[in-house]
C-alpha cells in the first residue's frame, strides 16, 4: 500500500534518524511512504484558544493537501504533528460552525469536511500491518534487549486523540515484544518530558529527564524507545545538562521505535543514523550482539 | 544610558543588596509602579547580560532559582551619567544639577512624612470580595477564550497532584483556577505557573469534572500575549543546532504573542 | 339540565398573577349550565374544600368543576371532598388552568380568555358524565420481598409481625447481604455480625416468613393486590432437607477458588457455605469449578456426607406464588477498581477497595482480622485511604456522591490504627460528608485521637516503585497548603463508588418499574414518596433506590413495610372505574380489542359472541377504544361524544 506521508519540519533535518529507518522499514514490510507534495509546517502545537481559528489554518491546509492527492489517510511520525493535525481535524468534524468559517476563510482552497484520517505510524503498524505480521518478518530478533517505551504526552492525550489507553498503553510494548525484545514497564512512560521549555528554561527539563531516565535504569532497561523528536531531544541531548548538574547521573541510549524496527527487520545500520545521537547506542548494541553489517 | 525601569530596578538592588526577581517586583509595585513580574524578570536578565549586576543560582524547593546581587559600579555609572550632562549642557548643566540636588534634599525630607501606601490585594493574605470580583468581565473573557466553565472546578486538586512542572511552580494549578473563580486575575497573571505549564494535558485528562485546565492556562497566557507582553525575548534565546524545529515553533507559539 | 358549580382557584399567585380570576368567574357565571361560580386563593385547602361542600348542599349542585392546577395533584382530594358532601365523585372535573394556562402564557388578556375556554370545554364533558362507583377487587394477603439483606429482612419482619405471610427471595445461598461482609459499623463500632445475626435468625425461624434462598425472580404478572410470581430456584446440588450443615463436605473438597464473599481476598471450596453464620446454613456446589462437573471424577463430598444429601442431578425448580405486594430490596455493590486507569487498573495487589479491607478487618475473614498486605502478608506501616474514587466524577465514573464512603473510610483508618499502633494512616478527601447522628464526632475522633492525617486533594496517580520491594508511590496534593504530596505506601485502600447490584435492570423490566440513568430504581417522588415506585403495589427500600447507610436503610425498610401493610390490611381494593366498557348491542365480537390490549384485560365471550372487559386489569389506556372498528368500545366518562363536544367548544 502507498501511504501518504506527512513529515513535518523536524523529520527532514534534526530527526533524520527517525525518518530514514521509518521509510526503509515500511518498504521492507511491503508498503511505501510517499511524501505529501507542497506540505507546510503544521504549526505545532495545537492552539487551545476556543475563540481563535487562525492557528488551525496551517494544519487544515495540510489536510486539504492530503485530500487533493486522493488519499483518505495521512501518516505522520512526529507525535507533535500527529497531535496538531488530529486535533484540528477533530474541530472540523465536530463543530459545523467552525468548519464553515474556516472553509469560507480559505476560499482559495477546496472545502474540507474532515474526510482525512490522521494516523501515527505506530497505529498503522498495529492496525493495518499487524504485529503478528511484523513478528513473522523479524530477521534479527532483539533477544536480551530490555527496552523501556516512553510515550510522552501528545501520543496519548487529550482523551479522544491518543493512539492508545491514556493510563496503560500497550502499543509500543506490543511492538517491542513482536520484535523479540523485552518491554520494561515504567510508570513514567507517559509523564511529560518538559517539552518546549527546553528552548528557554532547561531547569524543568533536566528534572524530568533525570526522573524518567533514573526510573528506566532502576528497572533494568538497556534503552528507552520514543516516538517524538522533542522527547528524543530532551531525553537524549539534555542528558548532557543532567550530567553536569547531577554527578551521579547514569546515561542511557535513546532509540526511535523506527530504529529498533529497522534493526529487527535486518536492515543496515546506515538506515538508523546512530551518529546523530548524543548518547551513542552502538556500544550497547554491540554488547547485545545485535551486530549490524558495515560498521566499525 | 539606562531605561527608566532599569534605573528603578537598580535602585531597589542598591538598597537590598541581594534579592530575588519576585521581591524586586513586589517592592516596585509597593512604590506604585505598574509593571509585571515578567517584565521585571526580562529586564533583570538584560542587566545581567550587560554585566551591570550579578546573578547567582541557588537551590530552592528541590530545584533552584536565581538571586540577583548589586554590583558596586557606583563610580563608573555615576561618572557616565555626569559625562552625559556635561556633554549636553556643559558647565551650566553641572550648576543646574547642583541646584536640583539641594532642592531635592529638601523635598525628600517632606516626602518621608507622607503616609505609607496601602497594600494591594496581591501583597496581603486578605482578599476583599464583592460581586465585582465574581461577575467580572475578565472571568467571562477567560471562559470565552478557553471555552471552559471555571465554576465547574470543585477544587479537588487532582490536576496539581499529577502536574509534571509542579516543583518549580509558585502557585498550584488548582490555586490558579481558584483565584480565577475569585476574580484575582492580576495575581494569576503575575505567577510563574502559567508559563511553566507544558501543555501536557495530564490535568485535562484526569479532571473528574471535565474542566480542561490546559485551555484555561492558555487563556491566561493569551491575556498577556495578545497585549504583546511576550514572556520571552526570541533574540535572546540560546539555540543549539541539534534542537528540533518543533521545539522552537511550539515554544514561540506558547510564549510570544 | 345539570346544575354545575365552578370553583376558580388563585393558587396563591400562580394562577391569579396571569389569569384574571374575577373576570373568569364573572364570564363563566353567564354560562347556562353554571348555577354557581366563585374564586378562592387555595381551593385544595380545608376552607377551600369546605366551600365546595357547602355550595353543593346550598346550591343543589349536580356536578363540580375546580379550575386549578393539574389533576395529577389534587383530583383525588376533590373527588373525596364532593363524595363526603353526598355527590358522586365522578361528577367532578378538574380544569387545568395552571400548567396548561397561567404557567405557560404571559399575556393576561389571552390567558384569561383561554382559561374561560378550558373551563367551558370541561363543562361540556361534565354535562355528559355518568355517576360511577369504584370497582372492588380482592387482595392476596401475602408480601414478596426480593433481597435478603438488612433492608429486605427488616421489611419482611415488620410485615410478618403484623400477621401477614411473607415470601423472602434471596439470590445467594444465605441471607445477610452486605452487612454480613462488614467487620464493624460506624459510628458505634458495633460488630456487624453481632447486630445482624439476631435478625437473620429471627427471619430464619419466623413462622410467617417463607425463606427461599439461592433463587431469583423469573417472571412477574398481575397488578396491585394480585401479583403472580414465578421464582426460579437454582440447583444447589445438595438436598437441603437432608443436609444438617455439618460442613464435612467443604472440609474435604480438594478445590480452592477465590471467594466472592471475601471479595477475592481469600478462597473457598467448590462446595461451600459462604460464611459461618449463614442462614440457612446449607452448602451449594459451584458447578463451574467442581471437579465432578468438569471431569466426572472426585465425588469426595458425596462420600463424606453422613446424611447422603449430595445430589449431582438436582435440577432448577420453579415455584409459583400469589402475592399482594412486592418490595424490592436488592442492595448495592461497589464499582470495580479495574476501571480506574491512574490507580493501576486493579493490577497492584496491595491497592484494594473498601469491601476488601472490611474482609481483612473481619475476625471471620481470610486473615482472621489481621491487617496484612495481600502481596506478601507483611503488616503495612503506611496506609493511604483515597476517597471519592469513581464518585463525584462525571468524566470517568458516577456523577453522584456515594454517601457512605467518608464515614467508612474514617472507620477503616481508625480500625487500622487500633490494630497497628505504630502505623500511619492518610486520608485523601475532597469534602467530608458526615451528617448522621454522631457521625461528625466520629470523624473528629479519628483525626484527633488517632493522628490520622486528612489531606484535602485527589490522588492523581498510584504506581509501584522500581525494585523487588518497590513501595506503592501515591501522588496526591494538599490543596490547603498548596503542596504536592508524595507518599510511599505499603497499602492503598480505595473508596469506590456505590452502584446497584448486577441484574437490577433485568429485574426492573420484569416488574415493569423504571430505573434511572445509573441503574438505581426510581422512586415515585423523591421527596414525598421515597419508598414507592410508580407501579402500584411495588415498593422499594435500601440501596437499590440510592446509596445510604444502615440506619436510613432500616428506617426505609420499615417505611416500605408500613406502606405494604396499608394495602394488605384492607379487606378489598378500590379501583378507579374510569375504564373501558363494551356496548353489547353494537359489538360484533371481532376480537381486535383483545389483540390490542397490553394488559390482557380483554376477552372474547364465546357464548355471547362479544368482547368483555376484565375490570380488575383494565387501566383505561384507551387503546381498545381507538382500535374498535364498530365504535362498540366505550371509555366511561370519556366518550367520543364528550371529546367532540369539548373540541367544538374550544374551536
Amino acid at each position: 500500500m502507498e501511504l501518504c506521508y506527512y513529515p513535518g519540519c523536524t523529520l527532514k533535518t534534526t530527526a533524520k534518524n527517525f525518518e530514514l529507518p521509518a521509510i526503509a522499514s515500511i518498504e521492507k514490510l511491503g508498503h511505501k511512504m510517499v511524501e505529501l507534495p507542497r506540505w507546510n509546517c503544521c504549526g505545532t502545537v495545537h492552539s487551545l484558544a476556543a475563540d481563535d481559528l487562525m492557528h488551525q489554518l496551517a494544519p487544515i491546509r495540510t489536510l486539504i493537501r492530503v485530500s487533493e492527492t486522493g488519499a483518505d489517510k495521512v501518516v505522520t511520525l512526529c507525535a507533535m504533528c500527529y497531535n496538531t493535525l488530529k486535533q484540528a481535524n477533530k474541530i472540523i468534524l465536530e463543530d459545523n460552525e467552525k468548519r464553515d468559517r474556516i472553509n469560507n476563510f480559505l476560499d482559495e482552497e477546496k472545502d474540507y469536511s474532515g474526510n482525512v484520517s490522521v494516523l501515527h505510524l505506530l497505529e498503522f503498524l498495529r492496525d493495518e500491518v499487524g504485529f503478528e505480521e511484523i513478528k513473522k518478518r523479524v530477521k534479527r530478533p532483539l533477544d536480551d534487549l530490555k527496552l523501556s517505551p516512553y510515550y510522552g504526552c501528545l501520543l496519548l492525550r487529550p482523551e479522544g486523540i491518543g493512539i492508545d489507553d491514556i493510563e496503560a498503553p500497550r502499543i509500543m510494548e506490543d511492538l517491542i515484544e513482536a520484535l523479540g525484545g523485552e518491554a520494561v514497564d515504567s510508570p513514567f512512560k507517559s509523564e511529560c518530558c518538559g517539552s518546549y521549555h527546553t528552548v528557554d528554561d532547561i531547569d524543568p527539563v533536566i528534572e524530568r529527564t533525570k526522573m524518567i531516565i533514573d526510573d528506566s535504569n532502576a528497572r533494568g532497561a538497556d534503552a528507552i524507545v520514543v516516538g517524538c523528536p522533542l522527547c528524543f531531544y530532551n531525553l537524549d541531548y539534555r542528558q548532557k545538562d543532567a550530567k553536569e548538574r547531577y554527578k551521579e547521573f547514569n546515561s542511557i541510549p535513546i532509540f526511535y521505535f523506527t530504529q529498533i524496527l529497522a534493526i529487527a527487520l535486518g536492515l543496515d545500520e546506515s538506515t538508523c543514523a546512530f551518529g546523530e545521537h548524543f548518547v551513542d547506542p552502538r556500544p550497547m548494541l554491540l554488547n547485545k550482539n545485535l551486530v549490524l553489517s558495515g560498521w566499525k | 544610558m539606562l531605561g527608566s525601569l532599569e534605573k528603578r530596578i537598580l535602585s531597589v538592588l542598591f538598597k537590598e543588596k541581594k534579592t530575588t526577581a519576585r521581591d524586586i517586583f513586589r517592592k516596585l509595585r509597593a512604590e506604585g509602579m505598574t509593571t509585571t513580574y515578567v517584565t521585571v524578570n526580562t529586564v533583570l536578565s538584560r542587566l545581567y547580560k550587560r554585566g551591570l549586576i550579578n546573578r547567582i543560582s541557588e537551590p530552592y524547593r528541590g530545584s533552584f532559582r536565581y538571586t540577583y546581587e548589586y554590583k558596586d559600579l557606583k563610580e563608573g555609572l555615576i561618572s557616565d551619567l555626569l559625562g552625559d550632562v556635561t556633554l549636553l549642557f556643559g558647565e551650566e548643566g553641572i550648576d543646574l544639577l547642583k541646584k536640583k540636588l539641594d532642592t531635592k534634599k529638601g523635598k525628600e525630607q517632606v516626602k518621608t512624612k507622607e503616609k505609607a501606601k496601602p497594600l494591594s490585594d496581591t501583597e496581603t493574605m486578605r482578599i476583599c470580595l464583592s460581586r465585582n470580583n465574581i461577575q467580572n468581565s475578565i472571568i467571562k473573557k477567560i471562559e470565552e477564550i478557553s471555552g471552559q466553565k471555571v465554576s465547574a472546578c470543585y477544587q479537588c486538586g487532582k490536576c496539581s497532584a499529577g502536574c509534571p512542572m509542579i516543583n518549580l511552580m509558585d502557585l498550584l494549578p488548582n490555586q490558579i483556577i481558584r483565584l480565577v473563580q475569585l476574580g484575582q486575575i492580576s495575581e494569576v497573571l503575575d505567577s510563574k505557573t502559567i508559563w511553566l505549564c507544558a501543555s501536557c494535558f495530564t490535568c485535562s485528562a484526569r479532571c473528574p469534572k471535565g474542566v480542561d485546565l490546559a485551555k484555561v492556562l492558555e487563556a491566561l497566557r493569551l491575556l498577556l500575549l495578545r497585549k504583546s507582553e511576550n514572556y520571552i525575548e526570541p533574540s535572546e534565546l540560546d539555540i543549539d543546532e541539534n534542537m528540533p524545529q518543533i521545539a522552537l515553533v511550539s515554544n514561540l507559539r506558547k510564549k510570544t504573542g | 339540565m345539570k346544575r354545575l358549580g365552578v370553583f376558580v382557584c388563585h393558587c396563591g399567585l400562580n394562577i391569579s398573577d396571569t389569569v384574571d380570576v374575577k373576570k373568569v368567574v364573572e364570564t363563566i357565571n353567564k354560562h347556562p349550565n353554571v348555577a354557581y361560580a366563585v374564586d378562592y386563593t387555595y381551593m385544595c385547602s380545608d376552607p377551600g374544600q369546605e366551600m365546595i361542600k357547602s355550595a353543593i348542599k346550598e346550591k343543589k349542585l349536580d356536578g363540580v368543576i375546580v379550575a386549578a392546577c393539574s389533576p395529577t395533584l389534587h383530583e383525588i382530594t376533590f373527588r373525596n371532598a364532593i363524595a363526603t358532601a353526598g355527590l358522586n365523585p365522578y361528577q367532578f372535573e378538574n380544569a387545568n388552568i395552571r400548567e396548561q394556562c397561567s404557567w405557560v402564557h404571559k399575556d393576561k388578556n389571552t390567558a384569561t380568555e383561554k382559561a374561560v375556554e378550558i373551563i367551558k370545554s370541561m363543562i361540556e364533558k361534565l354535562k355528559l358524565n355518568q355517576s360511577l362507583t369504584a370497582i372492588n377487587i380482592p387482595i392476596t394477603k401475602k408480601a414478596l420481598v426480593i433481597g435478603g439483606g438488612i433492608s429486605g429482612m427488616q421489611a419482611a419482619l415488620d410485615i410478618a409481625n403484623s400477621g401477614f405471610e411473607v415470601i423472602l427471595v434471596e439470590k445467594t445461598s444465605s441471607i445477610g447481604g452486605r452487612m454480613s461482609q462488614l467487620s464493624e459499623t460506624f459510628p458505634t463500632l458495633d460488630c456487624a455480625s453481632c447486630i445482624l445475626t439476631p435478625k437473620t435468625v429471627e427471619v430464619g425461624h419466623h413462622p410467617k416468613i417463607k425463606l427461599i434462598t439461592y433463587s431469583e425472580i423469573e417472571e412477574v404478572e398481575g397488578y396491585l393486590g394480585n401479583f403472580k410470581v414465578k421464582i426460579k430456584r437454582k440447583p444447589a446440588f445438595v438436598d437441603w432437607d437432608k443436609c444438617t450443615g455439618c460442613g464435612l463436605c467443604s472440609e474435604k473438597c480438594p478445590t480452592n477458588v477465590p471467594s466472592e464473599f471475601d471479595r477475592n481476598m481469600g478462597t473457598r471450596k467448590a462446595i461451600y457455605i459462604p460464611f459461618p453464620q449463614a442462614v440457612p446454613k446449607k452448602p451449594v456446589i459451584d458447578s463451574k469449578n467442581c471437579i465432578y462437573f468438569k471431569t466426572g471424577k472426585c465425588r469426595l463430598c458425596e462420600k463424606q456426607c453422613p446424611t447422603d444429601a449430595i445430589d449431582y442431578n438436582q435440577k432448577e425448580t420453579f415455584i409459583e406464588e400469589n402475592v399482594g405486594v412486592i418490595i424490592v430490596a436488592t442492595g448495592f455493590d461497589i464499582l470495580s477498581k479495574e476501571n480506574i486507569g491512574e490507580y493501576g487498573y486493579g493490577k497492584y495487589k496491595d491497592v484494594i477497595d473498601g469491601l476488601q479491607f472490611e474482609r481483612l478487618l473481619s475476625a471471620s475473614g481470610p486473615t482472621a482480622g489481621k491487617i496484612k498486605r495481600p502481596s506478601d502478608g507483611k503488616i503495612p506501616e503506611e496506609v493511604v485511604f483515597v476517597q471519592c474514587v469513581g464518585s463525584r466524577d462525571p468524566e470517568h465514573g458516577m456523577p453522584y456522591c456515594s454517601k457512605i464512603c467518608c464515614m467508612y473510610t474514617a472507620k477503616h483508618a481508625l480500625l487500622y490504627k487500633h490494630a497497628v499502633h505504630e502505623g500511619q494512616a492518610y486520608v485523601f478527601y475532597i469534602d467530608i460528608r458526615s451528617g448522621g447522628k454522631g457521625y461528625e464526632e466520629f470523624v473528629q475522633r479519628a483525626i484527633e485521637d488517632e493522628e490520622i492525617v486528612y489531606l484535602r486533594g485527589k490522588v492523581s496517580k498510584i504506581f509501584k516503585d522500581s525494585g523487588e520491594d518497590g513501595k506503592l508511590i501515591v501522588w496526591g496534593v494538599d490543596t490547603l497548603t498548596g503542596k504536592k504530596i508524595e507518599i510511599s505506601a505499603d497499602m492503598v485502600v480505595l473508596a469506590m463508588a456505590a452502584v446497584p447490584n448486577i441484574g437490577v435492570k433485568e429485574l426492573a423490566k420484569k416488574l415493569k418499574i423504571s430505573t434511572d440513568a445509573h441503574g438505581f430504581i426510581t422512586e415515585a417522588h423523591p421527596k414525598l414518596r421515597p419508598v414507592e415506585t410508580l407501579t402500584a403495589g411495588i415498593f422499594l427500600t435500601g440501596c437499590v433506590q440510592a446509596p445510604k447507610d444502615i440506619p436510613e436503610t432500616v428506617a426505609q425498610a420499615s417505611g416500605a413495610a408500613a406502606r405494604a401493610i396499608t394495602i394488605l390490611s384492607k379487606p378489598e381494593l378500590e379501583m378507579d372505574p374510569l375504564i373501558s366498557t363494551v356496548d353489547e348491542e353494537i359489538c360484533t365480537g371481532c376480537g381486535v380489542c383483545v389483540e390490542v390490549c397490553s394488559y390482557k384485560a380483554r376477552e372474547l365471550n364465546e357464548i355471547k359472541k362479544i368482547a368483555e372487559v376484565n375490570e380488575a386489569l383494565c387501566i383505561g389506556c384507551g387503546a381498545c377504544i381507538s382500535a374498535c372498528p364498530s365504535n362498540a368500545s366505550i371509555h366511561k366518562n370519556f366518550t367520543k361524544e364528550q371529546i367532540l363536544r369539548m373540541i367544538e367548544e374550544v374551536t
